[in-house]
C-alpha cells in the first residue's frame, strides 16, 4: 500500500501518555523537531464524563472509546485484547488515547525508596537498578513540579527530597483521620499521600472539587493527565498525530533505526523518520511493536538480540479487603484516596516475601462490590423494606471501609508479553501473556491480608472480607528492562537500546523491579532524565 | 438534577421491541401509578420522589424479559405490613433498580438515571460521582443528618 504521509523530525515518539508527552514537551521546548504517534483519539472531557455516567459497568475504561482501530484491554474481561496463557490472569489494563492511561489514573505520586533500586544487593532478591536514587532525585523534583503534585514537604515518606512540593497537601478525609486515630502507636502509621491533584489553582487548572471520580475521570481537570503536556508540546511546535498506530520499525544495515511505519484507521500508511526514536507506548504495546518488527536486520525482533524483549512482566498484585467500620467514617466523598500506610514498604521481610503499601480508600466498597449503588440489592435480599431499608442504606454505607495493598512482585523472565496468532485491525498480532505472580508476591499478599485484619481490628470493624486471589493495580511494569549488561537487559541506564544506537525506550517497561510505589512519578522522572540526555545528544 | 428518564428515550427504547412486546411493554397510567405506590412502600421514599418515566422504563424491562406476569402478580398482592420483610425476587429487583438507578433490561442492565438513584438520597452524605462538592469539605464529618 502506498505511503500517504511522511514525517521528518529530530525525534519520533511513539505514544502520548505521561512518558511520551512529557518527553515531547521538553524536547520541543529545546527546539528539537518532534513528531508523536498516538494510536488512540483525542478525548473530549465532557463527552467522556457523559459516557462514564451512562456506562452500566463502571470500570476505569468506561469513559474511553474502544474501537477496532484503537482497541485495548478492559478490566471486566481479562480475555479481551490479551490472549492469556496463565497460570494467573494479568488484570491490569491501559487505554489508547491522546494523553494515555493517565486519563484514568488515581494520581498517586510516590517516589521509589532508595532501597527499592537495590533489591538484589540489599535483600538478595530480583536485580538492582543500573542507577541509584541520587541520579533520580533531581528528576523526581522536576516531575512533581511538572505534574503538579500536592504533598507535605516536611514528610519524606522514606524518599529524601531536595525541594518542596509545588502545592501543599490535599486535605485528608475524615475517614483517614478515623484510621489515623485508631492506628496511633501501632506499626501502621497513616500518612498523607502525595498526589497530582491540585490543592489550589495550578497551571491554569482548578483545585480538586472532590467529585469522587478520579478513576475513571476527573470532570474538571484538577487531576493531572498527560493531555496537558501533549497540548504544551504542540504549543512548542511538536506535531502530534492522533489515530496513528505504529505497526513496524525499520532497521538499517548499520543497525540504526531508519523509520517507524504507522497506519491510520482507514489503513493508509505513513512513515516517520528521525535522528532518534523513542518508544513510550507502555509496557505491553512497546514490546509488541518491537517483536512484531522482526526483519532481516533484526531477525528476532528489534532490540531483542538477547531475547529480553517482553520478559519480566510485573504488576503490583493487590490484596483487597473491606469491612464495616465500628463508627461512621463518611466515605464516598472527596478524592478516591488521600492517605496510605507506607510503613510496610521496606523491611527485612523483603528477603522472604514482597513488601507492600496500603492505600486507604475513600470510595467505600466501590471496587469490591459496586459500593453504595449496589448496597440496596443486598439489603433487600435480606428482606429489608421501607424506611428500614432506607435507613440501613444510609447507616451501612457510612461505615464502608476498604484497603488495597500493592505488593511487590519479582521479575521473572517467564512472565512475558509475546505475540498471539490472532491479529488486530492493522494485521499486528495481539499480545499473548504468560503470567504467574510467584511465591514472593503470593506470600506478600498473605502478609498484607494479615495486616488488613489487624488494621480492621483497631477500627473495631465487623464483616471483614478479603478478596481471594489478587486484583490488578493497573501498574504494567517490566518487559523492556534497563540494565548494564546487554545479555539481560534491553536498554542501558540512559534508556538507550543496547542494540540500536538511536532507539530509546521510556515508561514503566524499563523498570528492572517494581518496588511498591505507584509507578507514574518514576515514569515521569525517567522521561525528564531522558529528555536531558537527548537534548545533549541532538541539540 | 437529571432525575427523569427522558420520555423520548423511553419511547425510542420501546420502538426497538417487537410489535406485540412493545404493546405489552407500554404500561398504562394506572400501571405506573400502582408501581410507584408499591415502590414507595418498598423503598421508604415518598411517592412523589419516584419518577414516572423511570417506572415506565422499569415496567418495560420486566416485559422485555417475559416477567410482566410476575410483576403484575406482585403488584396485585397485598403489601406486607410495615416492618415485615418482602424479599420476593420482584421486590428485590424493583428496590435494586430504583436505588441503583439501573434498568434491568433483557439485553443487560442499563443506566436509567444515574443521579436519580435513590441511594444518593438515602446516603445523603455521599458525593455523587462526577459531581463537584465543596473543596476540602471531605475533611469534616457531614452535618446533614
Amino acid at each position: 500500500m502506498a505511503s500517504t504521509l511522511e514525517l521528518d523530525a529530530d525525534v519520533v515518539v511513539v505514544g502520548s501518555g505521561v512518558a511520551g508527552a512529557l518527553l515531547a514537551e521538553r524536547l520541543a521546548k529545546a527546539k528539537l523537531r518532534v513528531a508523536v504517534l498516538e494510536a488512540g483519539p483525542r478525548i473530549d472531557r465532557a463527552a467522556a464524563v457523559a459516557r462514564f455516567l451512562q456506562a452500566p459497568v463502571k470500570v476505569p475504561e468506561s469513559p474511553y472509546p474502544r474501537t477496532p482501530e484503537a482497541d485495548h484491554p478492559v478490566s471486566d474481561n481479562t480475555g479481551h485484547w490479551y490472549r492469556q496463557s496463565g497460570p494467573d490472569q494479568f488484570k491490569s489494563t491501559y487505554i489508547k488515547a491522546v494523553g494515555g492511561t493517565t486519563w484514568h489514573w488515581l494520581g498517586t505520586c510516590l517516589r521509589f525508596l532508595p532501597v527499592d533500586l537495590q533489591l538484589a544487593s540489599r535483600y538478595g532478591q530480583g536485580v538492582d537498578w543500573p542507577l541509584g536514587y541520587d541520579a533520580l532525585e533531581p528528576y523526581y523534583l522536576r516531575a512533581e513540579r511538572a505534574l503538579g503534585v500536592s504533598g507535605d514537604s516536611g514528610e519524606t515518606l522514606g524518599s529524601p527530597r531536595s525541594g518542596d512540593f509545588p502545592m501543599p497537601a490535599i486535605p485528608t478525609t475524615y475517614l483517614d483521620q478515623v484510621f489515623a486515630n485508631a492506628l496511633a502507636g501501632t506499626r501502621y502509621e497513616v500518612q498523607s499521600t502525595p498526589q497530582a491533584r491540585n490543592a489550589q489553582p495550578f497551571d491554569g487548572r482548578p483545585p480538586c472539587c472532590g467529585s469522587a471520580s478520579c478513576i475513571p475521570i476527573c470532570p474538571v481537570g484538577a487531576k493531572y493527565d498527560a493531555a496537558i503536556h501533549v497540548a504544551a508540546a504542540e504549543r512548542q511546535g511538536a506535531r502530534v498525530l492522533a489515530n496513528a498506530t505504529a505497526v513496524g520499525i525499520d532497521v538499517g544495515m548499520d543497525g540504526r533505526i531508519d523509520a517507524v511505519r504507522f497506519r491510520r484507521p482507514d489503513l493508509t500508511e505513513g512513515v516517520a523518520r528521525a535522528r532518534a526514536y523513542v518508544l513510550a507506548a507502555h509496557a505491553v504495546e512497546t514490546p509488541r511493536l518491537l517483536l512484531h518488527s522482526a526483519q532481516t536486520n533484526a531477525p528476532t525482533g528489534v532490540a531483542n538480540g538477547s531475547d529480553q524483549v517482553g520478559r519480566h512482566l510485573m504488576d503490583h498484585p493487590v490484596q483487597l479487603s473491606w469491612a464495616l467500620a465500628g463508627q461512621p467514617v463518611w466515605p464516598y466523598r472527596g478524592p478516591i484516596s488521600t492517605s496510605g500506610i507506607e510503613t510496610c514498604r521496606d523491611g527485612e521481610m523483603r528477603a522472604r516475601h514482597g513488601s507492600w503499601r496500603t492505600q486507604i480508600s475513600n470510595d467505600g466498597w466501590n471496587w469490591p462490590t459496586g459500593g453504595l449503588l449496589s448496597l440496596a440489592r443486598t439489603l433487600a435480599e435480606g428482606g429489608l423494606r421501607g424506611s428500614a431499608l432506607r435507613q440501613a442504606v444510609h447507616d451501612q454505607s457510612a461505615r464502608h471501609v476498604q484497603l488495597a495493598s500493592l505488593v511487590e512482585q519479582l521479575p521473572d523472565p517467564a512472565n512475558r508479553v509475546a505475540l498471539a496468532e490472532e491479529k488486530d485491525h492493522y494485521g499486528v498480532p495481539l499480545p499473548r501473556i504468560h503470567f504467574d505472580i510467584g511465591a514472593y508476591a503470593r506470600d506478600g499478599l498473605q502478609a498484607a491480608r494479615t495486616a488488613h485484619t489487624e488494621v480492621f481490628a483497631k477500627l473495631k470493624a465487623s464483616e471483614v472480607q478479603h478478596r481471594d486471589g489478587f486484583e490488578g493495580a493497573g501498574h504494567i511494569i517490566g518487559t523492556c528492562r534497563m540494565g548494564a549488561d546487554p545479555a539481560n537487559a534491553v536498554v542501558d541506564a540512559n534508556l538507550r537500546s543496547h542494540q540500536h544506537d538511536n532507539l530509546y525506550i521510556t515508561g514503566s517497561a524499563v523498570f528492572p523491579t517494581g518496588g511498591t510505589a505507584n509507578p507514574t512519578l518514576t515514569i515521569a522522572a525517567l522521561s525528564l532524565r531522558l529528555a536531558d540526555r537527548l537534548t545533549q545528544r541532538l541539540g | 438534577m437529571t432525575r427523569h428518564l427522558p420520555r423520548r428515550r423511553f419511547l425510542a427504547w420501546c420502538a426497538l421491541l417487537p410489535g406485540a412486546a412493545a404493546v405489552a411493554a407500554s404500561p398504562s397510567d394506572a400501571d405506573v401509578q400502582r408501581l410507584r405506590e408499591r415502590a414507595a412502600l418498598l423503598t421508604g421514599f415518598d411517592f412523589a420522589a419516584l419518577d414516572a418515566s423511570f417506572a415506565a422504563a422499569l415496567w418495560a424491562a420486566f416485559a422485555s424479559r417475559g416477567r410482566l406476569a410476575e410483576l403484575r402478580a406482585w403488584l396485585g398482592s397485598a403489601a406486607p405490613p410495615a416492618g415485615a420483610p418482602d424479599a420476593s425476587p420482584v421486590a428485590v429487583e424493583v428496590a435494586a433498580a430504583w436505588y441503583g438507578g439501573m434498568i434491568p433490561a433483557a439485553e443487560g442492565e442499563r443506566v436509567g438515571d444515574f443521579y436519580g438513584a435513590l441511594a444518593w438520597q438515602a446516603a445523603d452524605f455521599a458525593q455523587p460521582r462526577g459531581r463537584c462538592g465543596v473543596p476540602g469539605g471531605w475533611a469534616q464529618p457531614p452535618g446533614s443528618r
